[in-house]
């Protein structure tokens, strides 16, 4: 049986109310006896006022200790390959059922040592896969002047970029087309171009941009609908029509809508 | 007259040292040691269950498990609060009570308490309405357990206790082998720990691929130092599927022909004889039945 399909039956842990054992205790304590316990003494010789309890802890803000684990592979927010971490214990046990991770025993930990030292990572820095995810999921519309001439170039793209929410330090990491695109030209209205990104001079990933026209007089401007960025469209450049059909566009969910 | 003197006080002082640890020996047995008492095992049928399934039962049933739902005090003695009095110290465990749905999940050895909670009411004036009966449950969410002995994923009932254990003994198999089964408690934990067993004992774990097997019983192998292959074939057996193993033994044991026990000295002392000479031939040169004859004057 699959194991995904297994995990898919299990309700999700965060809906749960989260409670661990309780720990009670009597309230009248029983007078000590001169004798051996067994589970026959428990079944005869306590009396009824011995079953009155007390609760010490009702176990709901408790929490078990973190558990050191040694990653397999690289996990989001957690580490990389052969980084030994300490997390908390169920997350530990769902890495560990997919063989993400194992378990830091002293056997285990001569075994990774040998195998970190060999090999070399794949990503840059701990947070280069999630950046290069989130860049590629989303798509940058570069909001260009309706009426005065211009010529797109890096800094168009960082203001751009800031405009969502996003700073990048350094232009030297943005690559645009060879080609230049000029205008104001109202055909290429909503259409699109790749450029390249790169991260710590070692990532290079491609991104989708979609060309806006804005002004500052309102009568003038474009209203887009909200699920702008999701609407399928043509290159501005025919070359690069290979490449923008390997990017994939982002999903739009219309619950979200009024939510 | 020394001499006899001598000989008196030291005899005297043998007879004390004897009456002393006599005596020494009977006060600590009335206090330490349990009576021999009568279980289910000493009568009817029951008794005539062989003695190592008797050790997994009362490992199962008759002995105090460690503490889940209370805190145990620590020391020998302490000092009562209430009157000064110094007072030895006793842990009663809290009696835990046996539900059908305990044989389905690992619950890490909670369980459900029936007991009593005292109402009181009031500000100013205390009423007292007594006790009231009040059920406390185990929390069980579904999970996915993992044997890499077997090496099979398996679905099942658990709680946040049952996980942490497993995550303290590096994996399910480690769990199941090290702790006993009346910490265990549920049926299902102690079945799953029979068949680790049994598969370590006959060698049955990776059939298909060779290599995977032997480092996996060499990792696991130390576990088997506990048990007899005896012992084990009994492991994990409640009380019925243990008598009916016993009648099947019995029933098997009635069909065979029976063999008079002239023919089988006999047999056994032909062989006896026939390894003994094959062990003096390469030695010594004598004749064999030499040391026989030699024996009867």
């Amino acid at each position: 049986m699959n194991l995904q399909k297994l995990f898919l039956c299990v309700p999700n842990l965060l809906k749960l109310p989260n409670r661990t054992t309780v720990i009670l205790k009597r309230r009248v304590p029983i007078k000590p006896f001169r004798k051996h316990i067994d589970s026959e003494f428990i079944k005869n010789k306590l009396d009824p006022l011995h079953f009155e309890y007390e609760v010490v802890d009702s176990g709901k803000d408790k929490q078990y200790p973190d558990v050191e684990i040694i990653l397999n592979d690289i996990i989001e927010d957690v580490g990389k390959k052969g980084q030994i971490v300490k997390i908390n214990s169920e997350n530990a046990y769902e890495y560990i059922m997919f063989s993400k991770a194992f378990y830091a025993t002293p056997e285990n930990i001569a075994k990774v040592k040998k195998l970190a030292d060999s090999e070399v990572d794949k990503y840059s820095s701990l947070t280069a896969y999630k950046t290069m995810k989130l860049l590629k999921n989303r798509v940058l519309s570069v909001y260009m002047n309706m009426y005065e001439p211009w010529t797109i170039e890096p800094w168009h793209i960082r203001v751009n970029y800031r405009l969502d929410g996003i700073q990048i330090l350094n232009d030297n990491c943005i690559e645009l087309p060879n080609s230049p695109i000029s205008g104001p030209n109202m055909a290429w209205e909503g259409k699109d171009f790749a450029i390249f990104i790169t991260i710590n001079n070692c990532e290079r990933f491609p991104v989708r941009c979609r060309l806006r026209h804005y002004t500052k007089i309102y009568s003038d401007r474009i209203i887009l609908p909200p699920d702008h960025f999701c609407i399928p469209s043509e290159p501005i450049l025919p070359e690069q029509k290979e490449l923008l059909d390997s990017i994939p566009l982002p999903e739009w969910h219309e619950e979200e809508k009024f939510s | 007259m020394v001499l006899k003197f001598e000989s008196l006080f030291l005899s005297v002082r043998r007879m004390s040292s004897v009456d002393v640890t006599a005596i020494e020996s009977n006060f600590n047995r009335k206090l330490v040691e349990p009576r021999q008492k009568t279980t289910i095992l000493d009568c009817g049928f029951y008794k005539n269950l062989p003695a190592s399934y008797k050790k997994f039962y009362l490992e199962w049933k008759y002995t105090v498990p460690k503490p889940v739902h209370y805190i145990p005090k620590e020391g020998k003695y302490y000092k009562n609060p209430d009157n000064g009095n110094i007072e030895i110290v006793q842990n009663v465990p809290i009696p835990l009570s046996e539900c059908p749905q305990e044989s389905e999940g690992i619950w890490g050895g909670e369980a459900v308490i029936d007991g009593f909670v005292r109402l009181l009411k009031g500000k100013h004036r205390v009423h007292d309405l007594g006790p009231a009966p009040r059920f406390w449950f185990p929390q069980l969410y579904r999970s996915v357990i993992y044997s890499e002995i077997l090496d099979k994923y398996m679905f099942c009932e658990v709680t946040k206790r049952a996980i942490n254990l497993i995550n303290n003994h590096y994996g399910l198999d480690n769990y199941l082998l090290e702790t006993k089964a009346c910490d265990l408690r549920n049926i299902l934990a102690i079945k799953l720990k029979r068949k680790l067993l049994l598969s370590l004992l006959h060698k049955s774990l990776y059939p298909n691929d060779e290599v995977k097997q032997e480092e996996i019983y060499n990792k696991y192998k130390k576990y088997l130092d506990g048990y007899t292959p005896e012992e084990i074939e009994w492991f994990g057996l409640t009380l019925d599927e243990a008598i009916l193993k016993l009648r099947g033994i019995m029933i098997y044991e009635s069909e065979q022909p029976k063999i008079p026990l002239k023919i089988k000295f006999r047999r056994d002392f032909l062989k006896e004889l026939s390894e003994e000479n094959e062990n003096q031939s390469t030695i010594v040169a004598e004749p064999w039945y030499k040391k026989k004859l030699l024996s009867f004057k």
